[in-house]
């Protein structure tokens, strides 16, 4: 039963705005469904990183009313989008200071435009592999013939958080969504 | 003579029409291994920087099971009381991970005249698009659900020809009426991916079957439903053609004496005659025949039936026609957009000798 609820979860067709929408209900969500595991062994004195991959799902309670939640994933069709969430942790008595996270996006996957969010972060994004961070709109790469055309979300490589400081103890978690080629 | 078009009256059906021919993503069994890394200020090196990484995720690419069966031409002409009558399929796996195809035919599907007997399917062993029963591989199916018999395994994109050979019964569904000229009978081939067949019927897409796909990944039924179908039709043709070409030498005004003798400067006539029988008709016939080497056309002397046709391109229906190169091929050519049985067509042309 569980892979046929897999199916409605298909959120490429959600539109584009609504999408950044349920980012928010995701995010709540989250709070509810991910599970405690796999956070990286404690480093002394800094930042705890862990990465989860999530599908999008449909669910209908009891009354047929329909709500989305996130699954944790671990297969996944040609043409799923997967929802990526980076868990970042102080685990030290002190604050950490100048915090980047970096991820690169898996070249199996196309980021899905306007998809990158990160409360309380500054993000950007990359198309050169990491080279140069900036907004979509800003960003070029090199054209059919030669000459820069503007970048496309399917162009993104790396994208980039960066949090001013994070209090000892202090959680907080990052996220995107790519589509598998 | 080298070359005679016949065209059927039925109407070609092209077969690159498929939408599907698109890349199938990526291959099935792919680990696919994200890391982030996380680089600060280190509160216990002031001044230095620390970078730690993530655990890395795995996401292991799912199989999709798609296959596409499109027929090969049109309808196939035959004649009651034929056998071994070879239709063409291409089978083409468009799922992301290599995959078997169960097959199997369907010669009674109603609403037509007559059923297809002795309906076998064989591959196309060497891949030349001609049926050979002494080269191609019989179809041997297991017969038993999700088993295996002699299927190749096609990987991601790639396809294979099959052959659907049948008889042709002199009877109509009917079992008394004789199958006559214009019936039809259908046939269907069908082809389900062996990892669908874990259940049995026809799955919906989206079906996931947990761990059956390449490399222990989920197989899930692609928007295909892992089964690809085609229909093609034998259609009984008794039209028959038969064409011959002869020749007559008529000597130069100024040599009598040349007789018949095949002398430079004699003029060679030549007679192709088309003749249509039995009943039905045929469209776009194109005769052509090459000006043998050592000869020269003589403008305009083309006919049909006795009547004049211009060696020029496009104002009746002959032409002759120059080819490229140096030395260019010319070819007479004459066409008849559509011809009724009975009907005998004869053209002449005339060459002289080099």
């Amino acid at each position: 039963m569980k892979n046929d609820i897999r199916l409605q979860g298909c959120s490429s067709l959600v539109p584009e705005r609504l999408r950044s929408l349920l980012g928010v209900v995701m995010a709540t969500a989250l709070v509810v469904v991910a599970p405690a595991a796999a956070v990286a062994a404690p480093e002394p004195g800094g930042i705890a990183l862990s990465i989860e991959q999530f599908q999008e799902v449909v669910v209908k309670d009891k009354n047929g009313k329909e709500s989305k939640k996130l699954e944790p994933l671990t297969t996944a069709a040609p043409g799923r989008e997967v929802v990526f969430v980076m868990n970042y942790h102080n685990r030290g008595a002190k604050p950490a200071d100048g915090v980047v996270l970096t991820n690169p996006v898996p070249k199996e996957l196309l980021y899905v435009d306007g998809s990158q969010q990160g409360e309380g972060t500054q993000f950007s994004l990359s198309v050169d592999g990491g080279k140069t961070f900036g907004a979509l709109e800003a960003l070029k790469v090199a054209g059919a013939d030669g000459s820069p055309r503007p970048a496309t979300a399917a162009d993104v490589t790396t994208l980039r958080w960066k949090v001013a400081s994070v209090k000892a103890g202090a959680k907080g978690k990052v996220s995107y969504r790519a589509v598998l080629k | 003579m080298k070359k005679q078009v016949l065209g059927t009256a039925a109407v070609l059906l092209l077969a690159g029409l498929s939408p599907l021919a698109q890349a199938a993503g990526t291959l099935a069994g792919t680990d696919i291994t994200n890391t982030a890394t996380a680089t600060f200020d280190d509160p216990d090196n002031p001044g230095s920087k620390k970078t730690v990484n993530s655990n890395p995720s795995t996401l292991r690419v799912d199989e999709l099971l798609n296959v596409t069966i499109t027929p090969n031409g049109g309808t196939v002409s035959v004649s009651p009381g034929d056998t071994s009558q070879v239709m063409s399929f291409t089978m083409t796996n468009v799922g992301n991970g290599p995959e078997q195809y169960v097959l199997s035919t369907n010669g009674a599907l109603g609403s037509n005249d007559f059923n297809p007997t002795n309906i076998r399917v064989y591959f196309d062993t060497n891949d030349d698009g001609i049926f050979d029963p002494l080269v191609d591989t019989l179809y041997v199916p297991s017969g038993v659900l999700g088993v295996a018999g002699n299927e190749p395994t096609l990987g991601p994109d790639e396809s294979v020809t099959l052959f659907v050979v049948s008889d042709i019964p002199a009877t109509q569904v009917d079992g008394i009426t004789p199958v006559a000229n214009g019936d039809q009978g259908n046939l269907e081939l069908l082809a389900e991916a062996i990892t669908a067949q874990e259940t049995a019927g026809t799955d919906p897409a989206g079906h996931v079957f947990v761990g059956s796909g390449t490399n222990g990944s989920d197989a899930i039924v692609g928007n295909t439903q892992a089964i690809g179908t085609a229909d093609n039709a034998y259609v009984v043709s008794s039209i028959q053609t038969n064409f011959s070409k002869t020749s007559t030498v008529i000597p130069p005004a100024s040599h009598p004496e040349y007789g018949t003798n095949p002398l430079p400067g004699s003029t060679i006539r030549y007679t192709l005659t088309l003749e249509i029988t039995g009943s039905g008709s045929l469209s776009n016939i194109e005769i052509e025949d090459r000006i043998p080497a050592n000869t020269t056309f003589v403008n305009n002397s083309i006919t049909l039936d006795g009547l004049t046709l211009t060696d020029i391109t496009g104002d009746d229906d002959g032409e002759l026609r120059t080819g490229a190169g140096v030395n260019p091929p010319r070819d007479v050519v004459v066409r008849v957009p559509t011809a009724t049985a009975p009907r005998t067509y004869v053209i002449t042309f005339d060459v002289t000798i080099d």
